[in-house]
């Protein structure tokens, strides 16, 4: 039997992943095993997860190094991929907002700066408004770019809105909604096309059934 | 340092003859099969273009009169606009080609903005059994490279087309839709399906479609579903694939009833080539009835294009990057052997044989080792 590989984001969704692929009857429960490890192979099941940072889940899929992958919209939406992105896996809920100090509130110039760790998505959203805006990409902690004056507003995502709240931040936009949602590279969709047909249909059963 | 803008490349010696290696087994199948090579320029007028691409996806630039020209997206617009103007005579025509194309897009490995394409049109004929010769094409064509572990994957523009129809969709709707079949996304497929208010026979085959792919099963598998729309696409699907399983490609063959196509030229039968590992198409292809009117001649057409540089690729993931060699032979020789030595390597070439000439007082720098053989003449 050909193995397929997954590729799992490391981080917040890593439980739910896994959660998932077990109640779906794919793999065993592999979560006491990951400690620092990188690579968790399921023979029983021929599977083989890997651990990677949620950005890089969608490259590891599109060149083939991974089979499947769990990913976040948001992460999607900003890179674009040349993949098949065949299920919402229904968890992982966050937005894509903008947000900024509440009394810039509707009362912007016209050339604001936005500091993001999404600069494509931001881009996108902005010139969809018809605004002209300065994009600044930054790789974390972008909360505080508005507070030091880096920015006026920022890109980001927000799951339960505490970290805009504790920096005073507030959301003036909606961009979209996401959930995590199952990849597939699209020569591993036809050259193990039985597998990871059989993956879907389970997968998609548990969704749809809770 | 010099750079290079993004998107090309500089293919070195040993790549270039691994490259040219590959060019040339395509021409020698596509020969054999009577295809005659052609030649268009790299550039033509942006508008003979314009039908089939986006503005933004061609190097377009202006010549000193203020035309706009392009250097070609893609070699089967140029061949169609060749054989409505130019080419009389009796059909099938069968043309192919090895050229390079340019396209404006975002660049990584295996997606190159230069690339070359090697490719067949088969023009005139929209028989069952010309879809079937040109996908056996693709794959004596792949084979011959020494590539294994590939699949054509076969699907049918009017499965989508007839859907759309249907449903009497907007422009936007069928776009997304299409997208969204690309993408093989069920769950937004399903929002779709909602927010539309589609009906129920064609939200059955809609929900369906992102997983109709697999071997020849999967065309029982429809048939028994008994669609109004996917009865006719069926029954040449099935014909075309007893004409390849007599070839004896049926281990080659796979179908995909959700395969939707991004170039919208395509009419009939569409299919991708895919390798184990590589995760984009090797070779796209399919029937296009409808292009050559466009430039005046109303024919209809199949035909494929293999990306040289993705089977290089695969290849080289396969470590078949290996290739016959000629063998080199040094020729030494005494200065007065001069006319004696020149002669000896011209047999020696003509026979096929790499061949180089150096004195024995030159030949103290020379690395002996990359020669298979050392003949000497005089001494």
């Amino acid at each position: 039997m050909d193995i397929v590989s997954i590729a799992l984001p490391k981080g917040r969704m890593t439980e739910d992943a896994v959660v998932l692929f077990k109640k779906a009857g794919i793999s065993n429960d592999v979560l006491k095993d990951i400690s620092r490890k990188l690579i968790l192979e399921d023979n029983k099941n021929a599977i083989k997860f890997m651990l990677v940072k949620p950005m890089d889940v969608p490259t590891y899929v599109e060149h083939g190094a991974a089979d499947l992958g769990v990913c976040g919209k948001d992460i999607l939406l900003e890179q674009k991929k040349d993949l098949y992105e065949v299920l919402d896996l229904k968890f992982g809920f966050c937005r894509m907002v903008v947000a900024g100090p509440p009394n810039v509130k509707d009362s912007f110039l016209t050339n604001k700066r936005v500091a993001t760790k999404f600069p494509n998505v931001a881009e996108e959203f902005f010139k969809k408004k018809g605004e002209n805006v300065e994009i600044i990409k930054l790789n974390g902690s972008v909360e505080l770019a508005p507070i030091v004056g880096l920015s006026e507003v920022i890109v980001d995502i927000v799951e339960t809105g505490r970290t805009l709240r504790e920096n005073g931040l507030v959301v003036i936009e909606e961009i979209f909604p996401s959930t995590a949602r199952l990849i597939v590279n699209k020569a591993s969709m036809k050259t193990k096309s039985e597998r990871i047909k059989d993956i879907i249909l389970k997968l998609r059963e548990v969704i749809n059934g809770g | 340092m010099i750079y290079l803008p993004d998107g090309v490349q500089d293919f070195l010696p040993e790549e270039y003859e691994f490259k040219r290696n590959i060019e040339d087994k395509f021409r020698e199948v596509f020969k054999s099969f009577g295809y005659k090579e052609i030649m268009p320029p790299t550039f033509e007028y942006s508008e003979n273009f314009s039908h089939l691409f986006d503005e933004n996806s061609m190097y377009r630039f202006f010549d000193k009169k203020g035309n706009i020209l392009a250097l070609r997206p893609d070699v089967t617009a140029q061949i169609a606009r060749i054989v409505s103007t130019k080419l009389e005579g009796r059909y099938p025509l069968k043309l192919c080609y090895v050229a390079n194309v340019y396209r404006y897009e975002d660049t990584q490995v295996g997606k190159m903005r230069e690339f070359t394409q090697a490719g067949v049109e088969l023009i005139g004929t929209n028989h069952e059994e010309s879809d079937a010769e040109v996908i056996a094409l693709s794959i004596e064509a792949l084979k011959s490279t020494g590539l294994k572990d590939f699949k054509i994957d076969i699907g049918h523009a009017e499965v989508f087309g007839s859907i759309v129809r249907n449903l009497n969709l907007g422009n936007e709707d069928v776009n997304l839709l299409r997208e969204l079949l690309e993408q093989k996304n069920q769950s937004a497929i399903e929002d779709f399906i909602k927010q539309k208010e589609i009906k129920r026979e064609e939200a059955k085959l809609l929900r369906e479609l992102p997983l109709l792919f697999g071997g020849e099963e999967i065309l029982e598998k429809l048939k028994k579903e008994n669609f109004k729309e996917t009865e006719g696409v069926l029954e040449y699907l099935d014909r075309v694939y007893k004409i390849l399983e007599d070839f004896g490609m049926k281990e080659y063959i796979s179908f995909d009833l959700g395969m939707v196509q991004n170039l919208n030229y395509y009419t009939g039968i569409i299919f991708r080539g895919f390798v184990k590992g590589l995760g984009y198409a090797i070779c796209t292809g399919g029937r296009y009835d409808k292009l050559l009117k466009i430039y005046g001649k109303d024919l209809p057409a199949t035909g494929f294009a293999i990306s040289v540089e993705r089977v290089m690729l695969a290849l080289q993931r396969q470590s078949k990057g290996e290739w016959v060699k000629p063998r080199r032979v040094l020729v030494r020789y005494k200065e007065e052997e001069r006319r004696r030595a020149y002669e000896k390597a011209n047999v020696l070439r003509k026979e096929g044989n790499v061949v180089e000439m150096y004195t024995f007082k030159r030949c103290e720098n020379i690395d002996l080792k990359s020669f298979d053989e050392v003949v000497d003449v005089g001494e």
